[in-house]
């Protein structure tokens, strides 16, 4: 009798603890990014060790072997670019204390004066000129130093650029991966020896070790020459969890603080949760279906007017990104809030099959296979709907998921005939427009291999001004034209999705992702 | 007189009846008998009959392209009931009509895999076990190689060689089985070469094909039928693993492993999205199993009672 009295009352205590942890849950959960948030209070703690959960790999130390986000916002924490990602992926300085225009085709860029390496070394100019000289020749940087006749040494501290017309988007352009500045003598040491295994920069953080494929460990770097901006925590562990609900599971048992590629499939269980905080930011990633113009029908573009038309856009964002985005109905890869973005060139695209299947036989295209190669578990699912819609218009196509180190081999190999994956967009479209779609991509990101001396003209002309409203139109005009060209299917910009524990400080989204892991502390 | 009559008509019935009693029964009858008294095996043989004859009469009961394949994004993830018995999936497929549209999948790759395995490893094995000296040594020590690698990765590396397709899905995995086979109809084969039918047959000049055939084979199906059984669940298993790293069945065609993958991001909240594939993996494997150990036991001459 007394056991079952017992029984009972745990049973209430158990009712009234659920009862009071339902009452608690009311908390809001998601947070809209404001960086107004970021400034740190004297009490935190400054010294906690960080772990950061991301989707994949970094792919190398070697500033120019990939400018793929994992790596990018790797290499970011261990080498100081002359300026690093704004907000909205424009240019805020880092390296550089101080620029100028001298003219339409000359900036000047000055450094911070002694600048400490990881190793002790001090940090030149003939440092910042060999890095950015050997980021000129890289395939990377190819299409963004284009307009750059020369790189000079002005004096200790200063460098000059050159460029063959007025260049406005010179300064983001230097936010590249690719001009990170490493000690040269390093540098020729790891390219002579073919290891990047131990870099040294002059980054917040020095590097500690690295194992492939699960995690990259740094320490602070406490001489980093900018003390007021150094990084807030002690040390930041990068973990690589490719399976989005464990990347989710790390935030929730704490073996890790902060998801920096939060999956949207767990976003209802995440949102009941009051110990977590999900941060959200507007972005400027657009998910889009590339396709290989050289492939066999794909080199046809009313073919490939035929896919624009084919694919369900609304459903690869439902199915891919849980509908939080926006469609876009783009072929250049225009987010919405770049400069001159228009949001239906020509308003020539809609999702009509049967309009498709009439391109098709206008084309003369019976239908064929294909595979549409994937990296992501977003990307998957949209792939599902993709090789739907695509079967309804005669294309049969093969689903490959395939390691994101291995992609630029597919590229290069032409094994990528259609492909999805993201793109983080810059501000100034001339920051990608040339590198997306001209012939100094290839090798590099325009992963379509797409070339047309009308666009190149384009390109040049929608840069040889500083006058926002010219290169408006200019890039207008641009988009139209890719809309009849259609290299690739936008099919929506995503949202900058991150989540942390309720405590975690320091949070920042760019347009992009998460970024500057340097601030994240209690 | 009516005496003798009815005494005679006694002694005919008792007769029928010491027949009917004791009357032998054809093998196969014994067997079956004997399976039929292993309540697990009956059990397992149930469960096994109704996977296929859901696979065999799937068209009858939901349509392919309509609920199987038909993408409606819009009605994803529905739980189980309204009028989807499962559910539906990540894309808004039933997942009812891809559970059974996927046993046909896993069913024929399974039985066509241990197919190429029985053959490969049946013909190397009788070689082997019927010859012995060098030839069984030669044959053996390369099987002994394979045995050493595990099933799937030998599949994986005949597949990442020559790409992903059913058909190189049956062949690897045919193959990766094949050397399990050779050992077992080897052992099989060594143990009736000395027998008296086989000296016979010898005698009046039969081929050795033909004595392999026909009188060792013949005398030695027990064991084998016994692992064809187990590892067609073996294979089963191997194939949804395969397809859960994708490189086995591609989607859109349904199959329990690529349902598994792509579940399994859902899998906190939607669970019905990996239970569904993964008990129809359990029962097939737990059918399979139970009517394989069914066999070996009426199989086994030893427990004759």
């Amino acid at each position: 009798m007394k056991s079952k009295r017992l029984v009972f009352a745990k049973m209430l205590a158990a009712a009234f603890l659920a009862m009071s942890l339902i009452g608690c849950s009311s908390e809001p959960k998601q947070v809209n990014y404001d960086p107004a948030d970021l400034q740190p209070a004297e009490e935190d703690n400054f010294d906690a060790d960080i772990t950061v959960v991301q989707a994949l790999d970094m792919i190398s130390f070697d500033p120019t072997a990939s400018s793929d986000m994992s790596n990018v916002y790797t290499l970011a924490n261990v080498y100081s670019r002359l300026f690093r990602y704004s907000e909205n992926l424009g240019a805020e300085k880092e390296l550089c204390k101080d620029y100028e225009r001298v003219s339409d085709t000359e900036w000047h860029f000055t450094i911070w004066d002694n600048v400490k390496c990881h190793d002790g070394s001090i940090l030149t100019i003939d440092d910042v000129l060999y890095c950015l000289n050997r980021a000129k020749d890289s395939p990377i940087m190819a299409a963004l130093f284009q307009p750059v006749l020369e790189i000079k040494k002005v004096d200790d501290l200063t460098i000059a650029i050159t460029t063959d017309g007025p260049y406005p988007s010179l300064p983001t352009a230097l936010t590249n991966v690719a001009t990170s500045i490493v000690p040269q003598s390093y540098c020729e040491y790891a390219i002579e020896n073919d290891d990047w295994t131990h870099p040294i920069g002059s980054g917040r953080y020095s590097f500690v070790e690295r194992v492939i494929g699960d995690t990259i460990k740094f320490t602070r770097f406490e001489d980093y020459f900018d003390q007021e901006d150094r990084a807030l925590n002690k040390n930041l562990t990068i973990k690589v969890i490719p399976e989005g609900t464990s990347r989710t599971i790390a935030i929730e048992t704490g073996e890790a603080d902060f998801n920096a590629e939060f999956a949207t499939a767990d976003y209802e269980r995440v949102m009941a949760n009051p110990t977590l905080k999900l941060w959200q930011k507007n972005s400027q990633t657009v998910w889009h279906l590339g396709m290989d113009v050289t492939a066999e029908w794909l080199d046809n573009p009313l073919v490939r007017q035929a896919v624009n038309f084919a694919i369900d856009r609304a459903a690869c964002l439902e199915v891919g990104y849980e509908g939080l985005g926006t469609e876009v109905w783009n072929c250049a890869t225009f987010a919405p809030t770049v400069l001159g973005a228009v949001e239906n060139p020509l308003n020539m695209y809609s999702y009509d099959p049967e309009r498709a299947k009439e391109l098709m036989a206008e084309a003369g295209c019976p239908g064929f296979e294909t595979t549409i190669i994937v990296f992501r578990d977003e990307a998957e699912r949209m792939a599902t709907v993709v090789q739907a819609n695509l079967a309804e218009i005669g294309i049969q196509a093969k689903i490959t998921r395939i390691e994101n180190a291995v992609f630029t081999s597919y590229i290069l190999q032409h094994q990528a005939p259609m492909f999805i994956t993201s793109w983080g967009c810059y501000e100034d479209p001339d920051l990608f427009l040339g590198r997306r779609f001209t012939e100094t991509g290839f090798g590099g990101v325009n992963r379509s291999w797409y070339s047309n001396p009308i666009l190149d003209e384009m390109i040049v002309e929608g840069r040889s001004s500083f006058d926002n409203n010219e290169r408006t139109a200019v890039y207008k005009e641009i988009q139209e034209f890719m809309a009849t060209e259609a290299p690739e299917v936008d099919l929506f910009v995503s949202q900058t999705l991150a989540l942390s524990n309720a405590r975690l400080k320091g949070v920042v989204l760019n347009a992009e992702r998460a970024d500057k892991y340097y601030k994240l502390h209690y | 007189m009516e005496n003798t009559n009815t005494a005679a008509k006694r002694e005919v019935i008792s007769r029928k009846e010491f027949y009917k009693k004791f009357k032998k029964k054809s093998n196969a009858a014994e067997i079956w008998s004997r399976f039929l008294k292993n309540r697990t095996a009956v059990v397992g043989l149930i469960i096994f009959g109704i996977i296929v004859l859901l696979a065999i009469f799937a068209p009858l009961l939901v349509s392919y392209e309509e609920q199987a394949i038909k993408l409606d994004v819009y009605n994803r993830l529905q739980g189980p009931g309204n009028g989807h018995l499962f559910g539906t999936d990540e894309v808004g497929r039933d997942i009812f009509a891809r559970i059974i549209y996927g046993a046909r999948i896993s069913l024929s790759v399974g039985i066509s895999s241990v197919a190429v395995a029985l053959l490969v490893g049946g013909i190397l094995g009788s070689i082997s076990g019927f010859y012995g000296g060098k030839i069984d040594d030669v044959i053996m020590r390369v099987m002994d190689v394979f045995l050493c690698l595990p099933d799937v990765l030998l599949a994986l590396a005949i597949i990442a060689t020559f790409g992903v397709s059913q058909i190189n899905l049956v062949i690897s995995i045919g193959l990766s089985f094949s050397p399990k086979f050779a050992r077992i109809v080897r052992s099989a084969i060594l143990t009736v070469r000395g027998s008296e039918y086989i000296e016979a047959a010898r005698s009046i000049g039969a081929k050795d094909g033909h004595i392999i055939l026909r009188y060792a084979l013949v005398n030695c199906m027990g064991p084998i039928i016994v692992q064809v059984t187990l590892y067609v669940a073996s294979a089963i298993l191997t194939i949804s693993g395969l397809s859960f790293l994708g490189l086995g069945i591609q989607a859109p065609t349904p199959e329990w492993g690529n349902m598994l993958a792509s579940g399994r991001a859902f899998m906190r909240d939607e669970a019905y999205l990996v239970i569904a594939p993964g008990l129809a993996i359990f029962f097939t494997i737990l059918s399979l199993n139970l009517l394989g150990d069914g066999l070996r036991d009426a199989l086994d001459p030893r427990l004759k009672q």
